[in-house]
């Protein structure tokens, strides 16, 4: 069975699982169970274009913003849901679009440094807009799906396991074949990738504005599910922790991207309850939030150093060395991308 | 069913010269690296680049590959067709396939997946092309195996199949023969024999192996301090 | 005139801290190549600690030491144990281990000294007010704005024109040749690190010294980003003059729009800059380049 089908299938039962445990969870869980699920989409957008294509953003967190703020705004507009969805993530695309062109002529740091603009850009228009018609409290924006908070939230989990698990396909598909090729010969050997026929930037540029426009539906999606928008919500940090995603769980492949997006989203609840025991012996609930930069950081670093291609390929790769006996094992997991120089 | 090794190459054509070269320049900065290199690529033929060290021999490849950039008044024509002035990606599908001395495969893709990515973006047969040229270069037991894992001779090969994908007019080759060993080195000069016996493509090769220039090479071009100093038949050449 | 003479103050104190700051950038960016994220994080360890030991009651000389060797052996710590062993990965790797090492710190901080703002008392600093030109400024804060940018001018003319400084140079742009020249060039990269740091750390002390310092300031010390795009990302002249430029632009900005304008008008020059001329005023084209 190909690499595609095994992760379409995955994807499935993934979803599956989701659904199962979210509807038989508490109210709390399910929350946080959605949320993670909705990460899953950020993460699978950011794996791609580090991942696949090589490219480091840190513009996840604007990004996201993009994509809520321009629902908000099409919500006053007067705009239908689900249609302000779509024509969000096509605005935080085009932004993507206009980010990603000066920057990607340029070697890769330059993307990250043009992310990191456009992050308090895009933050700087938000805040205006959100000082201008909402006040320092944010938004609140209409419930979009009927009914009780119970029932709205079971929906709003279907919605999300379907939306994400059909950004995750697409994901899937698009790291496969001649894209998923095209992109790793462009994040391992760039300089020389033209001499086969590749652009590298417009192929770098398909990659940004593809996951920008993944960032935005995920934006607008949280949105709608939440009700409430504030600036504050879109730090730095919060594009480090999509970051973090894609390295704990591991490049180029879904897989990392749901076990990234899981660890990562699902961590801060577990650290709550630990540092809840322990608010006995003294430990403010500031300083969990301070604890969960620390964890980040710590797990970025320790995979970078130890583990760069992720808890995904550090298992496919055990797996693959186990099964090996002929040397013709058709499983092209991916495994750590690697930089090489080339005589040019 | 094996196909030949003619199948999978361009048709004849003794028309037109595959590559000319006019006045061709690079400097980097201030220094000169390639100052009025003339040239002129004879149908089907296989010419070795051979010089010292810095003499300007990758920079040459580079240059036609449009790696690096030619002062004014560089003339390159592949097939009648002036490629100085477009970018390197364009050229990559103008009929020059290329192949590089340490070969840039990505590790963690199949040898199939490797050799797809240097396929035309017209091709409709490019699975099958990428499994014959395995199969004529003795590769096909390696087709699944991750780039990774194989030895540096068998990435080399790999490298030129994979230049041979986009079935280019003329095929530009960095030191094929650099760091193998005797029997890999014999597996290089049988597959460019057969290039050369199938009279369909034109070979422009840098190379320092002599024995391999000397049974391969139609004629060789002699660079010196980023300048044409001889040009002539091997033997002529290396006396 | 009297407007004139505070935006021109303004301006220079907003330079002199960018500069050290922007210094220790392009240092570490010629040394191994990597944009370190972390830099404003590295401005801010040594200024709290120092402020916080210094609230303590211990002396002032000893704050500053602690506080300077704080940052620069964590960046040595950083060099050594993390961006290393990133040699050899995907290019993106220097700049998830800079991101996460913010991370970090930041949280690190966050835990250990709290949110509450800081500020630092340097002891032999003029006092009172003085007068020019019909403006009043604060003497103490002239005297650091003063120093840190002739500080910083003196760093990039030792950069630029002595042999420790070409040293420094030549290890970041060829390490093969430079360890063939005999050059430690692990030593130098290394050493590159732990400057920069050193150098953040006086910008953190500077601007502690004369506002508060807190968690916020690391957004201070980012605009340093944009400074080193339009001064070119490997140059040291461009350094100062990025820093200069982006300085008096904030000053500006202040006086004319606003203070909420001041840091979005720094990034937007920065995209500008990509677009038009992406090595900067003084950056080599090579470093544009993939």
């Amino acid at each position: 069975m190909s690499l595609l089908a095994r992760r379409l299938i995955g994807i499935a039962v993934f979803a599956a699982i989701a659904l199962v445990i979210g509807s038989a969870a508490s109210l709390q869980w399910q929350l946080s169970i959605t949320m993670a699920v909705l990460a899953c989409m950020g993460a699978a957008a950011l794996n791609l274009l580090m991942g696949t294509a090589g490219q480091a953003s840190i513009g996840s967190a604007g990004m996201l913003a993009a994509g809520a703020f321009s629902t908000v705004w099409l919500t006053h507009a007067g705009v239908p849901f689900p249609l302000d969805v779509g024509i969000a993530a096509t605005f935080t695309g085009a932004i993507g679009l206009v980010v990603g062109i000066p920057a990607l002529r340029l070697r890769g740091l330059y993307l990250a440094l043009a992310t990191l603009a456009a992050h308090f850009v895009i933050l700087f228009v938000a805040l205006q807009y959100q000082n201008a018609a909402a006040g320092p409290e944010g938004f609140i924006i209409p419930y979009v799906i009927p009914g009780t908070m119970r029932e709205a939230q079971s929906s709003w989990l279907i919605i999300i396991v379907v939306v994400a698990s059909l950004t995750l396909a697409l994901v899937a598909i698009l790291m496969d074949g001649r894209t998923g090729r095209t992109w790793r010969m462009v994040r391992d050997h760039e300089v020389v990738a033209p001499t086969f026929g590749i652009s590298t930037t417009r192929w770098k540029l398909a990659a940004f504005v593809i996951s920008s426009v993944i960032f935005g539906l995920q934006g607008s999606i949280l949105v709608h599910y939440t009700g409430a928008l504030t600036t504050e919500s879109f730090t730095l940090a919060v594009a480090i922790s999509y970051i973090a995603m894609v390295v704990v769980g591991g490049l180029d492949t879904i897989a990392g991207a749901i076990v990234g997006a899981l660890t990562i989203t699902l961590l801060p609840t577990v650290l709550q309850e630990s540092l809840r025991s322990l608010e006995g012996v003294g430990v403010s609930p500031a300083a969990g939030a301070h604890l969960g930069h620390v964890v980040y950081g710590a797990l970025i670093l320790v995979f970078v150093v130890f583990m760069p291609g992720g808890i995904a390929n550090a298992v496919a790769k055990l797996v693959r060395t186990r099964l090996r006996r002929s040397s013709s094992d058709p499983d092209p997991a991916a495994g750590a991308p690697s930089s090489s120089s080339t005589e040019a | 069913m094996t196909p030949s090794f003619a199948d999978l190459l361009p048709a004849p054509d003794l028309t037109r010269p595959p590559l000319v070269l006019e006045s061709v320049g690079v400097r980097f900065g201030g220094i000169v690296a390639l100052e009025g290199i003339d040239f002129e690529l004879r149908p089907h033929e296989t010419v070795a680049v051979v010089g010292q060290n810095g003499a300007g021999k990758s920079t040459l490849l580079n240059a036609i590959s449009g790696l690096v950039a030619t002062t004014r008044g560089s003339r390159i024509v592949v097939r009648d067709r002036a490629i100085q002035r477009l970018p390197a990606w364009k050229r990559g599908r103008s009929g020059l396939g290329r192949a590089f001395q340490d070969p840039p495969l990505v590790d963690h893709m199949t040898c199939l997946d490797n050799l797809l990515v240097g396929a035309r973006l017209d091709d409709r047969d490019a699975r099958e092309r990428a499994t014959a040229l395995l199969e004529v270069t003795g590769l096909a037991r390696h087709s699944g195996t991750h780039a990774a894992h194989l030895p540096y001779g068998v990435r080399k090969l790999v490298d030129i199949a994979r230049a041979l994908m986009c079935v280019p007019s003329v095929l530009l080759l960095d030191e094929p023969a650099s760091g193998l060993d005797e029997s890999e080195q014999r597996t290089v000069a049988e597959l460019l024999a057969l290039i050369k016996d199938s009279r369909r493509l034109a070979v422009l090769m840098v190379e320092h192996h002599m024995d391999l220039v000397e049974s391969t090479a139609d004629r060789a071009l002699v660079l010196d301090a980023g300048t044409v100093a001889r040009v002539g038949t091997p033997q002529e050449v290396l006396s | 005139m009297t407007s004139f003479i505070v935006f021109l103050v303004t301006g220079l104190s907003n330079a002199g801290i960018l500069a050290l700051i922007a210094l220790g950038l392009v240092l570490i960016m010629r040394a191994t190549g990597t944009f370190n994220f972390a830099q404003g994080q590295f401005m801010l360890l040594p200024a709290i600690l120092a402020a916080s030991l210094q609230a303590a009651g211990w002396p002032f000389w000893l704050c500053i030491l602690l506080g300077t060797a704080a940052g620069a052996v964590i960046a040595a710590l950083f060099y050594r144990f993390v961006l290393e062993r990133t040699t050899g990965l995907s290019q993106i790797f220097p700049i998830i281990a800079t991101l996460g090492f913010a991370e970090v710190i930041d949280g690190a901080m966050g835990i250990v000294f709290g949110t509450p703002s800081h500020s630092l008392r340097v002891p032999f600093l003029p006092t009172g007010t003085v007068e020019l030109w019909g403006a009043r400024f604060n003497a103490g804060s002239l005297t650091v704005t003063v120093a840190s940018l002739l500080f910083a001018v003196a760093v990039a003319a030792v950069l630029r024109y002595t042999r420790v400084g070409a040293r420094l140079r030549a290890a970041g742009q060829d390490p093969l040749l430079a360890s063939m020249g005999a050059l430690n060039v692990r030593r130098i990269f290394t050493a590159s690190w732990m400057v920069a740091a050193v150098l953040a750390a006086f910008a953190g002390f500077a601007y502690a010294s004369t506002t508060v310092i807190n968690p916020t300031v690391v957004g201070v010390a980012l605009l340093a980003a944009p400074a080193i795009v339009l001064g070119g990302l490997d140059s040291i002249e461009g350094a100062i003059v990025g820093a200069l430029i982006i300085g008096f632009v904030q000053a500006a900005t202040i006086t004319l729009l606003g203070g909420q304008y001041a840091e979005v008008i720094s990034y937007v020059i920065l995209l500008l800059v990509l677009q038009f001329k992406p090595q900067g005023l003084f950056g080599t084209k090579q470093i544009v380049r993939a």
